[in-house]
């Protein structure tokens, strides 16, 4: 006779298989191939040949890389600051009363719900040259005199990018402070109201400490998956203007996939990872210490 | 006079602000929408683009007669239920056994789960694409469904179990004193405690899969088996885009969805919202 105990633990080990499988499999397994990859050369149906850091030798050397580093960081930098700060004012705009609130908050999700890949192409048609929208009212503004071609012109393309991105994940982050904000205990705010607190105030020193936990959260999520994004730029611009939108994950892609050396593709994303962990670090660093001086 | 001042401010700080919201949400699919029913000539050459002189249905014909996009649609559902099947099941049994079952390694797994959710498909796809072709499963919808359950089983997990931690441990405490065994427990009374928690989670799994672009395009080469987001954003000749079918095709693959989130949108608020105050 076993335990009741014992009994828990082996049938809790039990169930833990099926997802243990699927994590060591599709995740743990695929990680390490990458690790070892990078220290080979592979192409596609060919073994893979050990050479050493030539791989991470390669990428240093190359001006791309580097552009590749800076635009991630700007793509990714930018666009988080513009969803947390324009989540955060939707937040408390959603959280206002007034009439058909729900209906208004409703109707802003449908941008989160449809496949991004819908709404950027959406996005790419609006900015075409040729028979895009925004083209059309420029000219008709008599802001521009010809039509623009907005994704090729090298400052423009990435800021698009941004803009997509922002548009599209912007409902996640409203909602998520949303809800954080509804915990906020009143008699704070009452508090700070008879203090005669501006509403900056009010927002740094009693909403912003009570929802560092959900902020923390939000911004971790979205720095990964915005730093490691592919589908936004890859519609846009695939990378172009000459590398200008070119990204991690795309260019990742397209060394893999387009020129078929895997070896020195995986190196980009592997590079990705501890500068992803830095940011991470940095930017909840930030958060941490906004509390401590709230 | 003190109304009319306070409508005003009402009206900026609230009214103004919401507009702009609504038209800067809206306006991509209110476009897409429109320029699906426009001849070419209209869509390239027009006088007021917001009015459609001669509105036609032939990029819809066209999508539905020339191409496979009622495949791509079936793909999307197909991927979509599989993982969202393999997701849920994976995620209810860990969730409940690191909820309930007090496991000494549940907060080391847990926090596992949790990391390997962090790891992105942009750097998991190349192992993955020699690993699937290893194993004859490129051009599968199989590969996908057992690729895609890598990222949503984990979120299945993390929220099942935090759905599972509800449920207070006396009522498992008073089925055991009646004689139930775990299992019975797990079937008869959690599940169905939670089921709302279960149905915010399989909503959840779905659109995850319906969304996902990088696996779909790198595993899946053969038109009749794309999805519909990888299909859409290679449907091409060369250098041109058929800018009326694809918008077309976005509007005809988002109809479904916006229908079914019409239903579940309380349901999405709430999974949304109590994931954030969860922390």
């Amino acid at each position: 006779m076993i335990s009741q105990r014992q009994h828990d633990h082996l049938l809790g080990y039990l169930l833990l298989i099926p997802i243990s499988f699927i994590v060591l499999v599709f995740i743990g397994y695929p990680f390490i191939t990458a690790i070892w990859f990078s220290f080979t050369k592979k192409y596609v149906g060919s073994p893979a040949l050990y050479i050493g850091l030539k791989n991470y030798t390669t990428l240093f050397r190359s001006s791309t890389f580097w552009l590749v580093v800076r635009n991630s960081f700007v793509y990714t930098l930018s666009a988080i600051f513009f969803k947390m700060t324009l989540g955060m004012l939707i937040a408390k705009l959603l959280n206002r009363d007034f009439f058909g609130k729900d209906v208004v908050g409703g109707i802003f999700l449908i941008s989160w719900v449809i496949p991004m890949a819908i709404s950027a192409l959406a996005w790419k048609w609006i900015f075409q040259d040729i028979g895009g929208i925004l083209n059309w009212i420029l000219m008709r503004l008599q802001l521009v005199k010809y039509d623009v071609p907005f994704l090729s012109i090298p400052k423009l393309a990435l800021g698009i990018a941004i803009l997509v991105n922002v548009w599209r994940g912007l409902p996640f982050f409203a909602l998520s402070f949303q809800g954080a904000l509804k915990t906020v205990p009143r008699d704070q705010y009452d508090a700070a109201r008879i203090a005669g607190a501006s509403p900056v105030q009010i927002f740094w020193y009693v909403e912003l400490p009570n929802i560092r936990n959900v902020v923390m959260i939000v911004l971790m999520l979205t720095t990964v998956w915005t730093f490691a994004d592919l589908q936004v730029i890859w519609i846009l611009t695939r990378g172009g203007p000459g590398n200008l939108t070119q990204v991690f994950a795309t260019y990742t892609y397209e060394i893999a996939i387009g020129t078929g050396d895997l070896g020195l593709g995986i190196t980009v994303s592997l590079v990705m990872f501890p500068l992803l962990g830095v940011m991470i670090l940095y930017l909840t660093g930030i958060m941490s210490k906004g509390r401590k001086e709230g | 006079m003190q109304l009319p001042s306070n409508t005003l401010r009402r009206a900026v700080g609230i009214w103004l602000p919401v507009v702009v919201l609504m038209t800067f949400s809206l306006f991509p699919f209110f476009w897409m929408g429109l320029t699906s029913f426009k001849t070419n000539a209209e869509i390239y050459n027009f006088k007021n683009p917001f009015v459609v002189e001669r509105p036609t249905l032939e990029h819809y014909h066209k999508l539905l007669d020339e191409t496979d996009f009622l495949m791509w649609m079936f793909n999307s559902a197909l991927v979509g239920l599989g993982a969202m099947i393999t997701s849920i099941i994976a995620g209810t049994a860990a969730g409940y056994a690191l909820s309930k079952l007090r496991l000494p390694v549940a907060s080391t797994v847990g926090r596992a789960i949790l990391l390997s959710y962090l790891v992105p498909r942009s750097l998991l796809f190349i192992p993955l694409y020699t690993n699937l072709r290893n194993l004859g499963l490129m051009n599968s919808r199989w590969g996908l469904i057992f690729t895609y359950s890598s990222f949503i089983a984990p979120f299945c997990t993390w929220l099942l179990s935090g759905y599972f931690d509800t449920i207070p441990n006396e009522i498992e405490e008073c089925a055991f004193v009646d004689g139930a065994t775990r299992l019975r427990i797990l079937f008869s009374i959690d599940i169905p405690l939670i089921r709302n928690g279960m149905v915010t989670a399989v909503i959840f799994a779905f659109t995850l899969s319906w969304q996902e672009f990088i696996y779909a395009l790198v595993f899946i080469q053969e038109s009749t088996k794309k999805t519909i987001p990888v299909a859409m954003a290679t449907f091409m000749k060369g250098d041109v885009f058929f800018w009326g079918e694809i918008m077309a095709a976005g509007l005809l693959a988002s109809v479904p969805i916006a229908i079914i989130y019409i239903f579940i949108h309380k349901r999405l608020v709430e999974g949304l919202t109590a994931g954030a105050v969860k922390g």
